[in-house]
């Protein structure tokens, strides 16, 4: 059974690209790999015809991810031949926020809740606005 | 989302935290906002009309400010120069030496947020005061009386 050397950093930001080398393989037997598959542990697989630096985004963090490799030769598909573990972060959330630059005391100021930028696949359930005045008010939807 | 600030004037950093499946996220995103201060008014109420030499009551009224501001004086001018300063609102009195005339009392207020020229006005006609015949008579002259 061929084994595989694979190298990658430990660790990835939700959203970003993580580079995989799939590099040097190991046979006892005179057999010639053809096919390289990659489990990349988020539920998604590539396939690939040649080794060297493939590539992949993992969608959501913060989640531990092991990625194993199968190799596919004359002999046939042979599962584990190599794998690595790595952690995917998650990124905070930043959220777009517009409103007039000055407001009358007493006067009702509209903010507006804008469009909030995650790399990740994270749903906002909660908006708490911390006013600057020492009130806080807590919103379930964005919006003005 | 609508918020009102209780006083100015003032500077406030709005700061939103997010939360999602990966718990609480603080200051996702923030916003400076001035708060502005608005000048406070005064309801001045009194006779439209008074007597020259009369006495004319003036009264300091309610004062309305959208912010929490506290009034601590009350400056009243007639015209000319600032003749009057009182610590509370109320009847206040004032004797016009002449007429016939126009005045345009005006009520400035002071605060935490300093003076407030012209927080309210009043006009009022002063109304001259025919003199009196008694006024012409003479006394008898004490020269009259005397021995040298």
């Amino acid at each position: 059974m061929p084994i595989i050397v694979l190298a990658g950093d430990d660790s990835v930001f939700e959203g970003a690209t993580y580079a995989l080398m799939l590099g040097a393989v190991a046979d006892a037997g005179a057999d010639t790999v053809v096919e390289w598959i990659v489990r990349w542990g988020d539920g998604t697989t590539s396939t690939h015809d040649a080794g060297g630096e493939v590539t992949h985004v993992y969608a959501n963090g913060e989640a531990p991810r092991t990625i194993v490799v199968a190799l596919v030769d004359e002999d046939g598909t042979h599962d584990g031949a190599g794998a690595l573990s790595l952690t995917v972060f998650d990124v905070a959330p930043t959220i777009a926020l517009a409103g007039a630059a000055t407001v009358d005391e007493g006067a009702a100021y509209t903010l507006t809740l804008g469009a909030v930028t995650d790399p990740g696949t994270d749903t906002v359930v909660e908006w708490i606005v911390d006013w600057g005045d020492g009130t806080t008010d807590t919103y379930g939807a964005g919006g003005e | 989302m609508t918020h009102a600030y209780a006083d100015g004037a003032a500077s406030a950093t709005i700061t939103v935290a997010l939360v999602d499946e990966d718990g609480l996220h603080a200051a996702a995103g923030t916003l400076g906002v001035t708060v502005l201060n608005v000048a406070p008014t005064l309801v001045l109420a009194g006779a439209a009309t008074v007597d020259e030499g009369g006495v004319y009551t003036l009264t300091l009224g309610p004062v309305t400010d959208p912010g929490a501001d506290t009034v601590v004086e009350w400056i009243r001018g007639l015209g000319r120069r600032h003749d009057g300063r009182v610590r509370r609102g109320g009847d206040v009195t004032h004797a016009y030496a002449d007429g016939a005339a126009t005045a345009t009392i005006t009520v400035a207020l002071v605060d935490e947020d300093g003076l407030h020229s012209a927080a309210g006005t009043l006009g009022v006609t002063v109304v001259n005061v025919a003199p009196t015949s008694c006024s012409r008579v003479r006394r008898p002259s004490t020269r009259v009386a005397s021995t040298r």
